[in-house]
């Protein structure tokens, strides 16, 4: 996911990642993970490396864009669960489609080149 | 996404939304063209030596290109009774590994394509071989970025894709089936 900056309110962070910042940590579905050291800042952002390298999370930047990218949770494997997560694609007329609205059908998600 | 590292690669996903089978290579038959038909040869056949021996190599490990076709076929009819179909533990331990490595590479990949997109191709270069650099086996990375090439830019991303797969390991292009 892409950020403008590395200061971001709970709410933005909510918005960009999922992740919601509550008392107990970082919490998303029915997970949450400890943030000790992470804390809102008096003017309410978060730092986000901070947040980041809790979570395992990588950042990578580029400071002559001032741009960087959360990268996906490092860990033993990519799915952590065999339930999907949110996917929201493009369609070919450029709008959002939901795989979730395929509830109920078997869906082969196949990603394929005409090259 | 998945952990899909090359084209063709497929997912399954049944009724309740749980994946029943991780991502892999998800080969359909192809068709021989007809002779005199005029449909293109098989790239393999219009390449160097060299280059046509190692896509012979890469594609040795999809094998019979039948088996994916006729394993979705057996899910459509038999669905959870399929022997096709893997247990949640099973999904999450064949899907792919995610060190720490192949985190970043996944960022550096967005913001490169994100670079490309907003119209600054050459600054999304360094990003698209840091991700490859990171993530050397998710030949994904190198392959988006290429078809990204702009030929009026004339960038290129200081390697060859045919070579890179000969160097890191040619059965990695398209990892064998386990079905």
């Amino acid at each position: 996911m892409l950020l403008e900056s590395l200061d971001l309110t709970p709410e933005e962070l909510r918005r960009s990642t999922g992740w919601e910042i509550k008392p107990e940590g970082a919490c998303k579905d029915d997970r949450c993970v400890p943030l000790p050291g992470v804390e809102t800042r008096a003017d309410g952002t978060i730092d986000v490396r901070a947040f980041a390298d809790r979570m395992g999370m990588p950042v990578a930047g580029d400071e002559t864009h001032g741009l960087w990218a959360l990268g996906p949770q490092a860990g033993a494997s990519v799915l952590q669960s065999a339930q999907v997560s949110e996917i929201v694609l493009p369609d070919f007329a450029g709008n959002a489609f939901d795989v979730a609205s395929l509830r109920g059908r078997k869906v082969l998600l196949l990603a394929w080149a005409s090259w | 996404m998945f952990g899909m590292t090359n084209v063709p690669f497929g997912v399954w996903i049944d009724e309740s939304g749980t994946i029943v089978r991780p991502a892999e290579v998800g080969f359909a038959p192809r068709p021989e063209p007809v002779a005199g038909s005029g449909a293109p040869r098989p790239a393999a056949a219009n390449v160097d030596p060299r280059s046509a021996e190692l896509i012979k190599t890469i594609t040795s490990t999809t094998g019979d290109r039948t088996r994916y076709m006729t394993a979705v076929r057996d899910w459509v009819a038999n669905g959870g009774r399929s022997s096709y179909v893997l247990a949640p533990d099973e999904v999450v331990r064949r899907s792919r590994p995610q060190p720490p490595e192949a985190a970043l590479a996944a960022a550096e990949f967005e913001l490169g394509q994100h670079l490309h997109r907003a119209g600054h191709p050459l600054d999304a270069v360094p990003h698209f071989k840091r991700a490859h650099e990171l993530d050397p086996e998710n030949w994904s990375y190198p392959r988006q970025a290429l078809s990204l090439v702009d030929p009026e830019v004339g960038q290129n991303y200081g390697y060859d894709v045919l070579d890179e797969v000969a160097r890191i390991g040619p059965t990695t292009f398209y990892p064998p089936l386990e079905m």
